[in-house]
């Protein structure tokens, strides 16, 4: 039988590999996604029973930041299950094959699995003057997205520029870059913004495509809801402290040693939708608002346009001041709830104490 | 160079550990899902499972949560895509249960509540590939060795 007719439970089954691996993979991707931990059984026998998804990855005005980020994807074991699940078809950075070799790889990957394919795409896409400020193999990237769009099942564009142009259309955009929905818009488009992008929204996707037979649910930026669907802030641990009015003033303050928030040196984390607070970097090492920086909101379009990462909220050109009128009742409310029950806590730990 | 060599100064007077944060209200609200779900499995209910990487549990939230379920009569480790380890708390059929990478970092942590948690149990599909492997051990040449046969 060829590879791609078993289905991955009996490839793993052969490689020695036994269903609570694929239980504990599911448990970790459940995990970084919020989908309720009771679905990961059923979640670990669908993906069992998947075959191997062919991924076509297009690179285009990109940093290889994003494929970076993403080959460190959690840990050397969950990771080199993923890749036990996806044919990794084409990607110019890490293939062996080069030149004339590499695009006929292309082109043989994309007949074997016409209409089925997964294109994954980092990069922006510069449309000025006929695109041609970025070509592979003698195509400008406009040209090639939309051949390779043309037989894709879906699109993935990673990173903040494959999403909204990135840095690429930072002003003043000298090549009219853009991201992969303002060119195709036939098909059903994810976008996974951030700079770079998180590696468990990469694995979170592909898997719940394999196992769920479709994309995740998106907000109205295309970014999943799974990973997208809260703010920095909504989940961030310093957010006792915003409740409170504590907030570091200089880096090296008190507040700052204390772990306050971070908000008046500038943290975008109110209105930057990203699932850092939670899932963290570095195999979950710790995340920039741990380490003492405030969020400068890599994930949300435009970004880098938008005045200065160290000033505060409202006094920058960030989001509407309805917005953070908002963010600041709800801090107002739940700090309250916060407070009473953490006064709470110090009593029963005293009362712990004594006895 | 190595890193001791890096002059820092550490301020043990600097009070809580800014990455220990405070305890949220999150603890409380945790404590009453898990027992809505230990009614529940006592009922005769469905396996419950509560991931704590989902909520905006605090390094201090986990430590004071680890303090008052405390640690029962079952602790097990699975090696299956890195480690695993799972104990079952004070609390009979409330489960700790901690997934590692191979790094030993957590990637995952849930409560399972249930007479056992998922991950010790064995899969149908590998107990039929067991039942399959099986009878090769009645070809193991020790079997068929007599005692004439045996001896030097
Ligand atoms: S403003 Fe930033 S540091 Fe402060 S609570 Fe919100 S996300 Fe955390
Ligand atoms: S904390 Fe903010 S700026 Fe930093 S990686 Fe996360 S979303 Fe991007």
């Amino acid at each position: 039988m060829k590879e791609q007719e078993l289905t991955l439970g009996e490839e793993l089954r052969r490689q020695g590999i036994s269903r609570r691996s694929f239980l504990k993979f599911c448990a970790a991707v459940a995990s970084s996604m919020a989908i309720p931990a009771s679905m990961v059984p059923a979640m670990a026998e669908s993906l069992a029973k998947a075959r191997r998804q062919s991924v076509i990855w297009m690179s285009y005005q990109e940093c290889t930041g994003c494929i970076e980020s993403l080959t460190r994807s959690y840990t050397p074991t969950l990771e080199s299950m993923l890749f036990n699940f996806i044919s990794l078809d084409y990607q110019h950075a890490l293939q062996a094959a080069a030149g004339r070799q590499a695009e006929d790889a292309l082109h043989q990957a994309m007949e074997d699995n016409w209409g089925e394919y997964l294109v994954i795409a980092d990069g922006s896409i510069p449309l000025k003057d006929d695109g041609v400020y970025s070509t592979v193999d003698g195509h400008t990237n406009l040209e090639s997205i939309k051949e390779v769009a043309e037989g894709a099942a879906a699109i993935i564009a990673i990173g903040t520029c494959a999403a909204y142009g990135g840095v690429g259309a930072a002003k003043p955009n000298p090549t009219g870059a853009v991201g992969v929905d303002q060119i195709i818009t036939d098909k059903p488009i994810l976008n996974v913004p951030g700079c770079p992008p998180m590696p468990e929204v990469m694995t979170g996707v592909l898997t719940s495509y394999l196992a769920f037979g479709r994309l995740p649910d998106v907000d109205s930026k295309k970014r999943p809801l799974a990973f997208f669907g809260d703010t920095i802030h909504d989940r961030c641990y310093r957010r006792p402290y915003y409740d409170l009015g504590l907030y570091a003033k200089s880096f090296d303050d008190e507040g700052a040693r204390k772990g306050w928030c971070l908000y008046e040196l500038g943290c975008k984390g109110p209105i930057t939708y990203n699932a850092c607070a939670t899932t963290k970097w570095n195999q979950g090492t710790s995340w920039p608002v741990q380490s003492g920086h405030g969020c400068i909101g890599c994930s949300e379009p435009n970004f880098w346009d938008k005045d200065s990462f160290y000033k505060p909220l409202s006094a920058g050109q960030w989001g509407s001041a309805e917005g953070i009128a908002i963010a600041a009742a709800a801090g107002v409310a739940a700090g309250a709830a916060a407070a009473v029950v953490s006064r709470k806590h110090q009593d029963n730990l005293a009362g712990g104490n004594k006895s | 160079m190595s890193l001791g060599d890096i002059p820092i100064k550490v301020d043990f007077d600097a009070g809580p550990q800014p990455d220990a944060g405070l305890n949220t209200a999150m603890v409380m609200a945790l404590l009453q899902e898990i027992a809505t779900h230990l009614n529940d499995v006592a009922n005769g209910g469905e396996r419950q499972v509560v991931e704590l990487g989902n909520l905006p549990l605090s390094d201090a939230d986990i430590v004071l949560l680890e303090q008052k379920l405390g640690r029962g009569e079952v602790h097990a480790t699975v090696s299956a895509a890195g480690p695993s380890e799972i104990y079952e708390t004070t609390f009979p059929g409330l489960w700790w249960v901690k997934y590692f990478n191979d790094a030993e970092s957590l990637v995952s942590q849930q409560l399972e509540i249930g007479p056992a948690p998922m991950i010790l149990e064995a899969h149908r599909v590998d107990i039929e590939d067991s039942a399959q492997r099986f009878p090769a051990l009645f070809d193991s040449p020790e079997l068929f060795a007599s005692p004439e046969t045996e001896s030097p």
